[in-house]
């Protein structure tokens, strides 16, 4: 009886870890997708209200979401004028972000970019840089889209296949 | 001064902490590449050292480097350079608080006129102080049989006609002993007269006031005189054809006008290319001139005719009658 509630376990908590590999990568097309939504934004209010980078971080955290606590913080980094440079502000507050380690290398190559380039341009260069910036991440989450049910069954896969082998090994 | 302390480079913000200046009496802080701190203080230009003392020797002063410059101009404009493009053209920006902030660095032009300013590298602040009652002296001279006079303040850049202005409004707006409160129209085109943030004015300009903040002024004069029914519309800076041809909207349609002009002398208007006409035909019933070396101090206020209806020599009088 106990043997069984073992393999039971053993089984469950593999396809259980399997799964949570699967939901990492979904995990992370949502955050880039709300990232991308983030930029539609602040180019919409750029070019429109021409609001600056602290009021649109508050608006942008007013949102809610994954980043919605970066944006809070940037905001009030910003505010306090303490002679860190944005740029500095922007590296240190990106890895606090919850779920920052289901970012790939080349989401947070693109992330760290448009920091860098965010509030030191004029408008029509800065709404250019954001639309490039904006086109490079889409590209990234069709890729990751199309990757991800691959993945995701291989995972689901794997984690139920290695429970099973466990189980057997555990007989 | 904290306030005006946060947008400044922090390696200057405590040197201007330290020195512990009276904020009322500071009225311009320049900041040069590669040059000593400079600020206006009471009228007189000094130096500020290390410590925050001020100096007249530039090889004591604290030098600005393009860090600090770099630094500050990124708290001014909020991180969000690019909101401020238009206004940069013009060179200059106006902040919260309506203090204007002059820019010159490397102008880049294209054929249709400037594109950007890059490579900043000097930077003038200027404070803008809100001396409620500082109108007080004028105010019984603009008004002929109750009714408020076409006015125009004729005073050189740096000498309170804003101040004074802005003190006019308000007066206007609220009422006082010489006039009952009236509907008072501003075309804020540099946000220096209200200072609004997020559309709400910072300064007191009178509970009767309506402000079109950022708005151009000869288009916004119109806007007022269609839409908000003013019984005086006031203007700071006037100069372009476009802006005399508003004003004689403005003045043909019943409303009143009280505007500031860049200038010495009354007459030096009068010669003035597109401005000049209206002086020359008696348009404005009164002119109030500053002194050019002393902020703030009224020289004369003249009717249409020239004739002096108060001048230094007559101030003490005033201040008596004051007491209304």
């Amino acid at each position: 009886m106990l043997k069984g509630v073992g393999i039971c376990l053993v089984i469950a908590g593999c396809s259980g870890m399997g799964w949570y590999m699967a939901e990492r990568h979904a995990l992370r097309i949502r955050m880039l997708n709300e990232f991308e939504q983030a930029l539609q934004f602040l180019y919409g209010e750029i070019e429109y209200a021409g609001c600056d980078m602290v009021e649109l971080f508050d608006k942008l955290a007013f949102r809610g979401g994954y980043f919605a606590p970066f944006w809070l913080q940037m905001s009030g980094k910003l505010r306090s004028y303490d002679g860190v440079r944005f740029w500095e502000h922007w590296c240190r507050e990106l890895p606090k972000i919850s779920g920052y380690q289901n970012l790939q290398e080349e989401d947070l190559e693109i992330l760290l970019g448009i920091g860098a380039n965010l509030g030191n341009l004029d408008r029509q260069t800065q709404l250019h840089t954001i639309q490039i910036f904006q086109k490079r991440l889409q590209e990234v989450i069709v890729t990751a889209r199309q990757e991800y049910r691959g993945k995701a069954k291989v995972s689901c896969v794997i984690g139920i296949t290695a429970g099973i082998f466990l189980a057997l090994l555990l007989i | 001064m904290e306030k005006i302390g946060k947008i400044l480079a922090v390696d200057v913000r405590k040197v201007l902490f330290q020195s512990q200046l009276e904020f009322f009496k500071l009225q311009e802080i320049r900041l040069r590449v590669d040059s000593p701190l400079l600020i206006v203080y009471e009228g007189k230009e000094h130096f500020l050292d290390r410590k925050g003392m001020l100096t007249q020797k530039k090889e004591q002063a604290f030098v600005v480097s393009h860090e600090h410059v770099q630094e500050t101009m990124e708290y001014i404009s909020n991180y969000s350079m690019y909101a401020f493009a238009e206004e940069m053209k013009q060179g200059y920006i106006t902040i919260r608080g309506g203090h204007r902030i002059g820019i010159a660095g490397k102008m880049i032009w294209e054929r249709n006129g400037q594109k950007n300013l890059t490579h900043i590298s000097c930077l003038n602040i200027r404070l803008a102080h809100q001396v409620i009652g500082c109108a007080d002296r004028v105010m019984p001279y603009l008004f002929e049989k109750k009714d408020f006079c076409h006015t125009l303040i004729i005073s050189p850049p740096g000498c309170g006609k804003t101040t004074l202005l802005r003190d006019l409004i308000r007066q206007l707006s609220d009422g006082s002993c010489y006039c009952t409160g009236k509907t008072v129209g501003v075309v804020d085109e540099r946000s220096e007269l209200g200072a609004c943030y997020l559309g709400q004015p910072q300064n007191d300009l009178g509970c009767r006031t309506d402000i079109l903040d950022a708005c151009p002024k000869a288009d916004g004069m119109m806007m007022l005189v269609r839409s908000m029914a003013p019984k005086i519309i006031a203007v700071d800076e006037i100069g372009s054809g476009r802006d005399v041809e508003a004003m004689e909207y403005v003045m043909n349609c019943g409303v009143r006008l009280l505007a500031t002009v860049h200038g010495n002398t009354v007459e030096e208007i009068k010669n003035k290319p597109v401005l000049g006409r209206l002086v020359r035909e008696r348009i404005f019933q009164r002119y109030i001139v500053l002194m050019p070396d002393k902020t703030g101090g009224i020289q004369a206020v003249f009717d249409e005719r020239g004739t002096i209806l108060l001048s230094e020599r007559n101030m003490k009088k005033v201040s008596e009658q004051k007491a209304c």
